[in-house]
């Protein structure tokens, strides 16, 4: 008998221009008047996941916001080379209406991100497919177990086409099909949309299997960064240099 | 900020909550209270009174709905998306902040709707009476804003609001007449909205008042949420408001 396997709908869209991508330099931001970066760098090429890695606390989620424009920055420069330089963002909640039906969630976040009238009926069917929920597509937000409320938010982010897409700890708390899906479309996402994905997660596997490149971050600051194969050259595993780097010493 | 505006007013009529509080608590009011308080209401029909009275008292419960508006989206987290959005934030801010005026003058419209249909309240001329109820629905919502960034939690806000709106009602003749209050809460009356109002409603559906004639509360409502908005403005946390945590 043949498993059964989830299917990640193939996004067309035009091939990636060379340059492409994120580039964020010297980030400096503050979170309740404590310092949370200190001058973080990160470059994210178009077609590629950048994985975004660091224990709690170490500033992974400011960095996202920052370059998000959720978080004010207080120094560094952010930049999206792209024909519409447009950044798609998923927080680490699942940031959704919870009375609205998942279509609906859809549709409103389309109207935001500019997707005109006439175009967001087949941009909300495209994200759907994407999140894989199409048969709930009339179901209320609120009533979502939390893996379909995560490939929800995934999807949201994804409207309109972002050349860039930030997604924060997207599979925390999912079951393994519902990240393996996820974690399938990411990679989708930046191969065959052309996106530049930057992802973090504290699931090194996850980085290991999807990501190109990986920043380690700590205390603010970017301990090391390259190509995953490079990162874990010296260790047995990424999770071992991540040891290494950041120390075994117990975090918040 | 009309994508704003709707998704909050889609928002706000799925909360069962709205119509209670907007619509059943004022209506029920109205029923047990306007034939056992008749003598001290100074219209022969006692409804010509209750209808508008309660109809304002609880418009003003809008402020607790625009303030709401805020608290949800924080507490669903989703601040950090939209603020991420290619739309400019103050007009998530003010779509947001319309849709509470517009779910309160629906309110008015029903409550007098079926103040006249069930209970032969006379309404007055439609064109004043509109201009009044939309100024009353703009002053019931403008401390939304300000509460929102003021309190920590949904029971914080309804705290503060039950305590703004009763208390600004019983002053301001929602409830018993301005005219029967206490001296000393007579003479304050006409420092709340609601006296003004309750005045504005009384000139065009017992007076038969034209748009000329009810100035005054016009003025003194648009007046109240402007000076709400002006002296706020600075004790408004905005970073509290919009923080995406």
């Amino acid at each position: 008998m043949t498993p059964a396997v989830a299917t990640v709908p193939r996004v067309t869209r035009p091939r990636v221009t060379r340059g492409a991508g994120l580039a964020a330099r010297g980030l400096v931001a503050q979170r309740g008047g404590r310092a949370v970066l200190h001058g973080v760098s990160l470059a994210a090429p178009a077609g590629e996941v950048t994985g975004l890695v660091g224990p709690n606390g170490a500033g992974k989620t400011t960095t996202l916001e920052a370059i998000a424009g959720v978080c004010p920055l207080r120094e560094g420069s952010i930049r999206v080379f792209a024909e519409r330089p447009t950044i798609g963002f998923a927080p680490q909640e699942a940031a959704l209406y919870p009375p609205l039906t998942v279509a609906e969630n859809l549709a409103v976040f389309a109207a935001y991100a500019g997707v005109r009238r006439a175009a967001r009926a087949g941009e909300v069917g495209r994200a759907l497919e994407l999140a894989g929920l199409e048969g709930v597509a009339t179901r209320r937000a609120g009533r979502l177990s939390i893996g379909q409320r995560r490939r929800l938010s995934l999807a949201v982010a994804t409207l309109g086409s972002p050349a860039v897409l930030l997604f924060d700890e997207p599979t925390a708390g999912v079951d393994p099909q519902a990240r393996h899906h996820m974690i399938e479309a990411i990679g989708a996402l930046a191969r065959e949309a052309g996106a530049a994905v930057v992802f973090s997660s504290h699931r090194l596997d996850e980085i290991e299997t999807v990501c190109d490149t990986a920043v380690i971050i700590d205390h603010g600051r970017v301990v090391t960064e390259g190509p995953v194969a490079d990162l874990r050259i010296d260790d047995p595993s990424l999770e071992a240099a991540f040891l290494r780097l950041t120390g075994v010493g117990l975090r918040e | 900020m009309l994508t704003a505006a709707l998704v909050e007013l889609r928002v706000s009529l799925r909360n069962p909550q709205l119509l209670v509080v907007l619509v059943a608590i004022p209506l029920t009011l109205v029923a047990v209270l306007s034939t056992a308080l008749d003598p001290i209401y100074p219209t022969d029909n006692p409804y010509q009174s209750t209808i508008p009275g309660f109809a304002v008292m609880f418009a003003f419960y809008g402020m607790a709905f625009a303030a709401d508006g805020f608290l949800r989206e924080r507490e669903w987290g989703n601040w950090a998306r939209l603020l991420s959005l290619p739309v400019d934030r103050w007009r998530i801010v003010l779509g947001k902040a319309l849709a509470p005026v517009a779910v309160v003058s629906i309110q008015l419209a029903l409550l007098l709707g079926l103040g006249s249909f069930a209970y032969g309240v006379h309404l007055g001329a439609p064109v004043p009476l509109t201009a009044l109820l939309l100024a009353t629905a703009v002053a019931g919502c403008a401390p939304g804003l300000a509460l929102a960034s003021w309190v920590r939690s949904r029971v914080e806000l309804d705290q503060l609001s039950n305590l703004l709106v009763i208390g600004m009602a019983s002053v301001g003749g929602a409830i018993v007449p301005a005219t029967r209050l206490p001296g000393a809460l007579a003479r304050l009356a006409p420092l709340t909205p609601q006296y003004w109002a309750l005045d504005g409603f009384d000139r065009v559906m017992n007076q038969g008042a034209g748009l000329a004639e009810i100035g005054a509360p016009l003025a003194a409502l648009l007046g109240f949420a402007v000076g709400v908005h002006a002296l706020s403005h600075r004790a408004v946390r905005w970073h509290r408001l919009l923080d995406p945590v």
